[in-house]
């Protein structure tokens, strides 16, 4: 029979000669994931640290972007599954071995939590600015009204729950750290493709994802302090970055022959160039330079330096998951 | 708060030219080839076509030959090399202070005009590259280094054709 054969004798499509079945869907969830997960743990930490006159963005708002940056992560997700109408089967289960299986049910997770947090760390200036957006609609008044007055609810009974907040903001700090790593064991614990095959994965991802979220705050931050502050963060997390990596290659080459070959795949192989151009020069390097460089005051690019950082933590995702899918197991294809 | 360091001036022109030239040996021993900006763009121009009308580039024999089953386009040092000249104008344009958006034009010329004549420049430049299989930095910097007559026939050229054409566009520059 025709299937048996190709089974058999391993030509089968989207799996050979590599692995093509992820698009550009799954590595932009896993960069808004750890966005998200940076956006919450940077909020909830610098919170608990009584920080907020130091980093005021980050304290009460960082904390109400991380719900809007997962939804969008997560409708990515939802794009990239083949039955899209049987999602909802992730949640009448919980399947102990599946990587994907503790991140649906993490990820349900951070919405409430997440988002009393937000509503209790958010000002009233800006309680009243959303509330006078949401009634200013024209047509559909009566329904961004009835959101708003939903709101209103929401925000009177965080203020009565305020004695919860350290608590919420350690789940935050838990469930933040879980996201960002999860998305890193969901790829290194594909044995088949040793690309990804790397312990270490999780926390590069993490590291990348808490880069992102402080970028992100440079960004959008009116206080010069934070700013300054958070620069000098994303220049840590970078350095961090490159030390994880350079384990992460030490892993390619001291582990199995299969790891040495997926990573020669960056090291003189097909994906050199793009490796080192795209994800080393432009996400690690460049950034870093643009940070030095700021902080040293030789120059002040407002939207760029986050952006150089943002667009290299893109990059890593992209290149790292395309590059897995050409790794393998079996030699010579 | 620092102040901003003011934009400084640029390096002297031998200076600059002489680190060029460092450059252009360094690629040389490293890469085993020299440098070159057409061929970059060639490339990308043929994965834009490509994207867009793929069924037209497939049928160009000139497009067709960058189109290898063992690498892509787009996979390829003069790449490479093209977007480092991106990074590395920026880099020393932010360092002293010379980044600013603007359309570098002459006094009495406006910018609908400038960006026009650019356009149709670039477009005559780039045909001729082309045709010449290379462009100032191809043919002037690596062949010239590698004494190649074909090379040296372009430099000549390219003076000779840039004066001529000035004569026609000198009132844009004064």
């Amino acid at each position: 029979m025709n299937d048996v054969e190709i089974t058999i004798s391993r030509n089968n499509p989207h799996i050979d000669p590599f692995l093509s079945v992820w698009g550009f869907e799954v590595p932009l969830d896993l960069f808004l994931g750890g966005l998200t997960a940076g956006l919450l743990i940077l909020s909830s930490l610098y919170f608990l640290l009584n920080k907020k006159e130091e980093a005021p963005f980050t304290v009460t708002l960082a904390t109400a972007i991380a719900p809007l940056v997962l939804t969008l992560g997560m409708f990515f997700l939802f794009l990239d599954l083949s039955h899209k109408l049987y999602f909802w089967r992730l949640y009448m289960t919980l399947q102990v071995s599946s990587p994907m299986s503790w991140g649906s049910w993490a990820l349900a997770l951070i919405y409430p939590v997440s988002i009393l947090f937000a509503a209790m760390q958010l000002p009233e200036v800006y309680r009243d600015k959303i509330r006078n957006f949401l009634k200013s609609f024209p047509y559909i008044g009566f329904f961004t009204s009835f959101i708003a007055g939903l709101l209103d609810r929401l925000y009177s009974f965080a203020d009565s729950k305020q004695a919860w907040a350290k608590k919420l903001a350690l789940m935050n700090i838990v469930l933040g750290a879980f996201i960002g790593i999860y998305t890193g064991i969901l790829l290194s614990t594909f044995i088949a493709r040793p690309f990804w095959n790397s312990p270490l994965l999780g926390v590069l991802f993490l590291t990348s994802g808490l880069s992102a979220a402080i970028a992100v705050i440079v960004m959008a931050t009116d206080s010069q302090i934070e700013e300054r502050h958070m620069l000098k963060m994303n220049l840590g997390m970078l350095v961090a970055e490159l030390a994880i990596l350079a384990l992460v290659f030490i892993g390619y080459m001291t582990q199995s022959a299969y790891h040495n070959e997926a990573g020669n795949l960056i090291f003189g192989g097909h994906f050199t160039g793009y490796f080192w151009m795209l994800v080393m020069l432009q996400g690690i390097f460049f950034p870093m330079f643009m940070l030095t460089m700021e902080l040293k005051n030789v120059f002040r690019f407002k939207i760029l330096t986050p952006l150089s950082v943002l667009i290299g933590g893109l990059l890593l995702r992209f290149l790292i998951v395309y590059i897995g899918q050409h790794s393998g197991v079996v030699t010579g294809l | 708060m620092n102040e901003i360091r003011k934009a400084k001036n640029y390096w002297s022109p031998y200076l600059a030219g002489f680190g060029l030239g460092l450059t252009l040996l360094l690629s040389l021993l490293i890469m085993g080839r020299g440098l070159g900006a057409s061929g970059a763009l060639t490339r990308v121009t043929g994965y834009t076509m490509n994207v867009v009308a793929p069924d037209h580039t497939n049928r160009l024999a000139y497009m067709r030959k960058y189109f290898t089953a063992e690498n892509d386009i787009l996979n390829e040092y003069l790449v490479f090399l093209l977007a480092g000249v991106f990074v590395g104008g920026f880099v020393s344009g932010a360092v002293d202070g010379r980044i600013k958006t603007q359309v570098e034009r002459g006094p009495t010329a406006t910018v609908a005009m400038r960006l026009s004549l650019a356009l149709a420049g670039g477009m005559i430049s780039g045909f001729g590259a082309r045709l010449a299989r290379g462009c100032t930095s191809g043919q002037a910097l690596t062949g010239g280094a590698t004494l190649a007559f074909g090379s040296w026939l372009f430099v000549i050229a390219t003076f000779a054709g840039g004066y001529a054409a000035a004569y026609f566009v000198r009132r844009q520059w004064q």
